[in-house]
C-alpha cells in the first residue's frame, strides 16, 4: 500500500497510508495531480496545520478511512446534529482551541466528514443558548448597543415559533 | 511504546481499554500523568537530542502564527513541561501507533479546560465561510436570530441569503412593516398560505419601490389575508417569479399587471380569486408566455373573459383548470382553446354546464397528449358521450363526479383501464395539496417540524374560525330583537352595520337554508333535507365549507359574543331544551334537596330558614334545571329577585342572592362560590362593554339618519340599546331576554295528550266491556256462545257437504259453503272469539 509523507507546519513528518490521506480532498487532488505516488523523497507540505492537529486529523482519518463518501449537496435535507457517532463525540471532547483548529484544518484539507462533525459539535454548543450565554461560552465581545439588539429581535419576531 | 508502558506499569491495566479509561477518567487522570512521566523518563535518554532539534525547529516555524500560538498556549496551560516534551517528540518515527496514545493526552487537556471560559474568541479564527457552514446546520430559524444578536459579524453572516432560501410563514400573522425584513433575507421560496398580512405591508413605500427587487421565485399566498393594495406592492418587488399562488385572494387589474411583469412565470394559481376580469387576465396571458400550468377555477369570469383566455392563452400550456365556469364557457370557446393548445396534459372543466357533446368530440380529436380530464357535473353532456373519451390513447384519469351513480361507475371501471373518479381535488398549479402538505410545488420545505404536528386543513378548507353556534345566537338575537324595531319604523339595517345579514360570513349558507316544515330543513345547494337545523349546519360544514362569504367585510357574528351575551343566551336555550326534563324531574329535585337540608340542619340549625326561602324560590321559576353550577345559581338568584328589584337596591338584592346561594351550596363550598360570584361580575368591564355596545349601535344605524327624523332615530337607538346593551350591567347580565316570548313547552302538550289518549282507551275498553256484558243477557250470551261454537263445529263438519244436508231444526239459518281457505280463516276467528268470551 503506497504511503504518503505529510509535513506539518512545525516540520514534523507523518507517514500515512494513501487510503487514509485521501480522506482529504486537498491531499488527494495534490497527489493525483502531481503524481507523487511511490516516490519516497517527495513530501506533501501542509503549512497551515501543526503537528498536534495533524496527528488528530490523521487519527480521525484512520478511523473513518472506510466510510462511504458523504452525500453531496445536502441542502434539501434537514441536517441533524444529534447523529454524531460515539467515537466522534469522544474524539471531539477537546478544548475549544483544538476544536476550532480542527475545523480550520478540516476546512483547509477539505475533509468533509471531519468538517461536518466538528461544525455540528460547535453548533450543538450554540444551540439552545441565549446570545449572552453564547458570548460567554465563546468569549465574544458584544459590539451591539442594547437598542440595536432589541431592534434585531423585534424585526425578526416573525420567524419565532408561536 | 504503548506496550512498553504497560510492561512498566502493569497494575494500570485499565488504560488498555480506551473507553473504560475515558469513563473513569477522573480517577485515572493522576495515574496517567504518572505514567506519562515515567514514560518520559524512560525515553528521555533516547530522544534528548531530538527534543532540542524539535524545539529549534518549532521556533523557526513560527510563520504560521495563529495555530502555533494556540497550540503552545494550550500545551503550556495544561501540561507540565516534562509531559509536553514527549508529546511533541512522539510521532515522527511511528505515527500510527502513537496516535492512540495521544488521545489520552488530549482528553486529559479537555477535561481540565472544559469548564473554563476560553481566553480568546476562537470564532475570530474561523473564516466567514466556515461560520456560514456552522449556521447552515441551524434549520431552526429562531436559533439564527439568536446568533444574529451575538455580534455584528455574526449578524451579517446569520442574515446571509444562503441561510434563508426558504421561509415558511403559513398561518402566522405578519405585523405592519415586517414584510421588508422578510424580503431582506432574500428568500427564493416564500410560503405564506393562510397568513394574515397586516396593512401597511411596507412602512416606507417610495424608498422600497425605487430599487428593491426580491429574489422570490416561488410565492405561495394561498388563502392569505392581504389587502389588494398590499398585494400589489408585494408583487411589485417580484420580477423573477417562477410559481405563484394567489388562491382565494382578492385581486384587481393592477395586481394582474404586476403579475404579468414576471416573464418567467410558469405556474399560476388564481383559483377562487375575487375580482379577476378580462383586462387583467389579458395582461397576464399576453406577457407570461412561459405559463405551463394555470388554474383559474371558480373565479366567476365573464363569458368575454373566458373567450379572451381561450383565444390568447399560450399554446404551450400543459395543465389548465377552468372549472366552475358554468354557462360562461361554451363549445365554441372551448374548441378554440383545444385546437390552439393541443399539448394539454391535464384539463379540468368541472362544473362547466355550458359545454356539450360537441366539446367532447373536439377534445377527442385534438388533445392527443391528454392524461387527466375532469368533467364533473357537466350536466349538458350526454352520459354516453363519455365513452368516446375512453378511446383517447393517452388518457389515464377521468373524473366525472356527480354524473353517474356508484354502481355505474363500477361497471365503467371494469370496461376500461382508465382510472375513474380518483382525484377529488385538482392539483393543477396548486402548491400544497394532500400528502405533500409540507412542500410547496413539490419542494420540501425545511424546518417545518412544528408544522407536521399541526393538523393541516385540506385544500378546499378555508380559514374560518367562526363558531357557528355562537354566530347563530347572535343572528337569532338580531333577527328577533332588532329587525322588528327597525320594521316598526319602516327602515332596514344599513349595509355598513356589521349585523347586516349580507355581511355574515355564513350568509350564503344561511340563505341556502329552507325550512319547509318544522322538521324539514333543506340545503338548496344540493337539495338534501334534514330533520333539524343543526344537522343542516353540520352538512354545510362537511360539504359546502367553501360556500361562505369571502368578501373583505365579511363578519363573524360570533365576534360580537361579548356584547350579545352568547354564553347566557346559549345556556338559556339549553335550559329551554331541557324544560321537559326539568319538569319531570321536579320530584327528583325535591328529593335531592332533602339530604342537603339534613346536612344544613346538622351543621347549622339556623340555616333552616334560609332553606325555606330557597325552596320557595325554586318553586317559582320552574324552568331552572337542576344542575348545580354557578351559572344556574346566579340565574336563580336573579330570577327570584326580578319582582323585587324595583323596590330594593342592588346591594340588597346581591345580599339576598348570597343567602340563596348559601343554602343551595354546602357551607364548605359556599365561601368559594361567593368569591367566584363576586369575581365574575366586574362592573368596570361591563361598563366598558356597554359603552362599546352603544357605540356599535350608533355606528350601525348612523346611515339611517338621512331617512329618519331625529326623534325617530333616537327612539330606534333606545330600543336597540334596550334589546342588547341594557343587559350589560352586573345585575342584568345573567337575565334571560328570551324568557319574554315564552318558549313553547312541548312537554306540557305531550304529557296531557298521552294521558288523554290513555284515558280514552280505558273508557272505550270499559264501555266496550260494559256493553258487551250488559247488552246481552246471560241466556243470549249463552246462545251466542253455543251458536258460535255450533257454527264453528257445523262449518267444520260441513266442510264438504252441501247445504241441503242440514238438519231441518236449523232451517232458519242460512248455510253457505265457503272455499276452504276462507273457511279456515273464519274458523280461526270463531275460535278466538269463543276463547275471549
Amino acid at each position: 500500500m503506497p504511503k504518503i509523507r505529510l509535513q506539518s507546519c512545525d516540520n514534523d513528518i507523518f507517514e500515512v497510508d494513501y487510503d487514509v490521506a485521501k480522506c482529504s480532498t486537498t491531499i488527494k487532488t495534490m497527489v493525483d495531480d502531481l503524481g507523487l505516488d511511490d516516490n519516497d523523497d517527495e513530501i506533501v507540505p501542509l503549512p497551515n496545520v501543526n503537528s498536534a492537529i495533524l496527528r488528530k486529523v490523521i487519527q480521525w482519518a484512520t478511523q473513518h478511512k472506510d466510510d462511504p463518501p458523504p452525500p453531496e449537496d445536502e441542502d434539501n435535507r434537514e441536517k441533524r446534529t444529534d447523529d454524531i457517532s460515539s467515537w466522534d463525540s469522544d474524539f471531539l471532547k477537546v478544548d475549544q482551541g483544538t476544536l476550532f483548529e480542527l475545523i480550520l484544518a478540516a476546512n483547509y484539507l477539505d475533509i468533509k466528514g471531519l468538517l461536518d462533525v466538528t461544525c455540528k459539535t460547535v453548533a450543538n454548543m450554540i444551540k439552545g443558548k441565549t446570545p449572552e450565554e453564547i458570548r460567554k461560552t465563546f468569549n465574544i465581545k458584544n459590539d451591539f448597543t442594547t437598542e440595536e439588539e432589541e431592534q434585531i429581535r423585534r424585526e425578526n419576531e416573525w420567524c419565532e415559533d408561536k | 511504546m504503548k506496550h512498553e508502558v504497560f510492561v512498566i506499569s502493569p497494575k494500570k491495566e485499565s488504560v488498555i481499554n480506551e473507553n473504560e479509561q475515558k469513563e473513569n477518567f477522573s480517577e485515572t487522570r493522576n495515574m496517567n500523568s504518572e505514567f506519562i512521566t515515567m514514560e518520559f523518563h524512560k525515553n528521555m535518554g533516547e530522544i534528548t537530542n531530538e527534543i532540542t532539534t524539535q524545539k529549534s525547529k518549532r521556533k523557526a516555524a513560527k510563520n504560521h502564527e495563529l495555530s502555533e500560538e494556540n497550540a503552545v498556549k494550550i500545551m503550556k496551560n495544561n501540561l507540565t513541561p516534562e509531559s509536553q516534551l514527549p508529546v511533541d517528540t512522539l510521532t515522527p518515527s511511528t505515527p500510527a501507533s502513537l496516535s492512540n496514545n495521544f488521545v489520552d493526552l488530549s482528553s486529559l487537556r479537555s477535561s481540565q479546560l472544559d469548564h473554563n471560559i476560553p481566553k480568546k474568541d476562537y470564532f475570530s479564527m474561523l473564516p466567514d465561510e466556515v461560520l456560514l457552514l456552522i449556521f447552515k446546520i441551524f434549520q431552526h430559524k429562531p436559533t439564527l436570530i439568536t446568533c444574529a444578536c451575538v455580534c455584528r459579524r455574526w449578524k451579517e453572516i446569520a442574515f446571509d441569503s444562503d441561510l434563508w432560501p426558504r421561509i415558511e410563514l403559513s398561518q402566522k400573522k405578519i405585523l405592519p412593516g415586517i414584510m421588508l425584513h422578510i424580503l431582506n433575507r432574500k428568500p427564493t421560496v416564500l410560503r405564506m398560505s393562510q397568513t394574515e398580512i397586516s396593512t401597511p405591508i411596507f412602512c416606507n413605500v417610495e424608498q422600497i419601490m425605487e430599487n428593491f427587487v426580491s429574489k422570490l421565485e416561488y410565492l405561495d399566498l394561498s388563502m392569505a389575508t392581504i389587502l389588494p393594495a398590499d398585494l400589489e406592492l408585494l408583487l411589485r418587488t417580484c420580477r423573477i417569479l417562477l410559481k405563484l399562488s394567489l388562491e382565494s385572494c382578492t385581486v384587481n387589474y393592477n395586481i394582474c399587471v404586476e403579475i404579468s411583469k414576471n416573464p418567467r412565470l410558469s405556474v399560476l394559481n388564481m383559483s377562487q380569486c375575487m375580482g379577476l376580469d378580462e383586462t387583467g387576465m389579458k395582461e397576464i396571458l399576453v406577457n407570461c408566455k412561459k405559463l405551463v400550468e394555470l388554474n383559474i377555477a371558480w373565479t366567476k369570469l365573464s363569458p368575454a373573459a373566458i373567450k379572451c383566455i381561450c383565444q390568447s392563452l399560450t399554446k404551450d400550456i400543459l395543465k389548465l383548470n377552468f372549472s366552475g365556469c358554468f354557462y360562461a364557457i361554451n363549445d365554441a370557446y372551448l374548441s378554440n382553446l383545444v385546437i390552439r393548445c393541443n399539448k394539454l396534459k391535464e384539463l379540468d372543466l368541472s362544473d362547466s354546464t355550458g359545454i356539450s357533446d360537441k366539446s367532447i368530440q373536439v377534445i377527442c380529436d385534438n388533445l392527443n397528449n391528454l392524461e387527466v380530464l375532469s368533467l364533473s357535473r357537466c350536466y349538458n353532456i350526454y352520459p354516453s358521450t363519455y365513452t368516446k373519451l375512453f378511446r383517447l390513447p393517452s388518457i389515464t384519469h377521468l373524473n366525472i363526479f356527480g354524473l353517474f351513480i356508484e354502481t355505474q361507475i363500477e361497471t365503467l371501471r371494469k370496461t376500461s383501464h382508465i382510472k375513474l373518479n380518483t382525484m377529488k381535488f385538482s392539483y393543477i398549479a396548486r402548491p400544497t395539496v394532500g400528502h405533500r402538505r409540507t412542500s410547496i410545488w413539490n419542494m420540501q420545505l425545511i424546518g417545518l417540524i412544528l408544522l407536521t404536528l399541526v393538523p393541516w386543513p385540506g385544500p378546499t378548507v378555508f380559514k374560518i374560525k367562526c363558531p357557528r353556534d355562537n354566530a347563530a345566537v347572535v343572528r337569532r338575537l338580531i333577527q328577533n330583537k332588532w329587525i322588528p324595531v327597525l320594521n316598526k319604523y319602516q327602515v332596514k339595517l344599513p349595509l355598513e352595520c356589521p349585523f347586516h345579514p349580507m355581511r355574515d360570513i355564513f350568509y350564503p349558507q344561511e340563505s341556502a337554508k329552507r325550512q319547509h316544515r318544522s322538521s324539514q330543513w333543506t340545503c338548496t345547494f344540493c337539495g338534501k333535507s334534514f330533520y333539524q337545523e343543526k344537522y343542516l349546519d353540520l352538512h354545510f360544514d362537511n360539504r359546502h365549507r367553501n360556500k361562505i362569504n369571502m368578501a373583505e367585510d365579511a363578519i363573524c357574528l360570533a365576534d360580537y359574543c361579548d356584547i350579545m351575551r352568547c354564553e347566557v343566551l346559549q345556556t338559556q336555550n339549553e335550559k329551554q331544551n331541557d324544560n321537559v326534563n326539568s319538569e319531570s324531574s321536579q320530584q327528583y329535585r325535591g328529593s335531592k334537596s332533602s339530604p342537603i337540608t339534613d346536612l344544613e340542619v346538622w351543621r347549622e340549625p339556623t340555616q333552616r330558614t334560609a332553606l325555606s326561602i330557597v325552596s320557595n324560590s325554586i318553586k317559582s321559576p320552574s324552568t331552572i334545571s337542576n344542575e348545580n353550577n354557578l351559572h344556574s345559581n346566579h340565574n336563580l338568584c336573579d330570577k327570584s329577585e326580578a319582582p323585587q328589584i324595583k323596590n330594593q337596591n342592588n346591594s340588597q338584592s346581591i345580599r339576598k342572592c348570597e343567602t340563596l346561594v348559601d343554602s343551595v351550596v354546602p357551607p364548605r363550598q359556599r365561601f368559594i362560590e361567593l368569591q367566584k360570584l363576586k369575581a365574575n361580575c366586574k362592573t368596570d368591564d361591563l361598563l366598558k362593554l356597554k359603552l362599546k355596545c352603544e357605540g356599535l349601535v350608533r355606528d350601525c344605524i348612523a346611515g339611517l339618519l338621512i331617512n329618519l327624523s331625529v326623534q325617530d332615530f333616537k327612539d330606534i337607538e333606545v330600543e336597540l340599546n334596550n334589546a342588547v346593551c341594557w343587559y350589560l350591567t352586573c345585575d342584568r347580565y345573567w337575565e334571560d331576554t328570551q324568557s319574554n316570548p315564552r318558549h313553547f313547552s312541548w312537554g306540557l302538550i305531550f304529557v296531557p295528550v298521552i294521558l288523554l289518549s290513555l284515558g280514552l282507551t280505558l273508557c272505550y275498553y270499559i264501555i266496550w266491556i260494559f256493553f258487551d256484558s250488559n247488552d246481552l243477557s246471560p241466556i243470549e250470551e249463552n246462545t251466542l256462545h253455543n251458536y258460535s261454537r255450533y257454527q264453528c263445529v257445523k262449518q267444520y263438519s260441513d266442510e264438504y257437504y252441501p247445504a241441503s244436508d242440514v238438519n231441518p231444526s236449523n232451517n232458519h239459518y242460512i248455510y253457505v259453503t265457503y272455499p276452504p281457505e276462507i273457511k279456515r280463516k273464519l274458523l280461526d276467528s270463531c275460535y278466538n272469539r269463543t276463547t275471549r268470551l
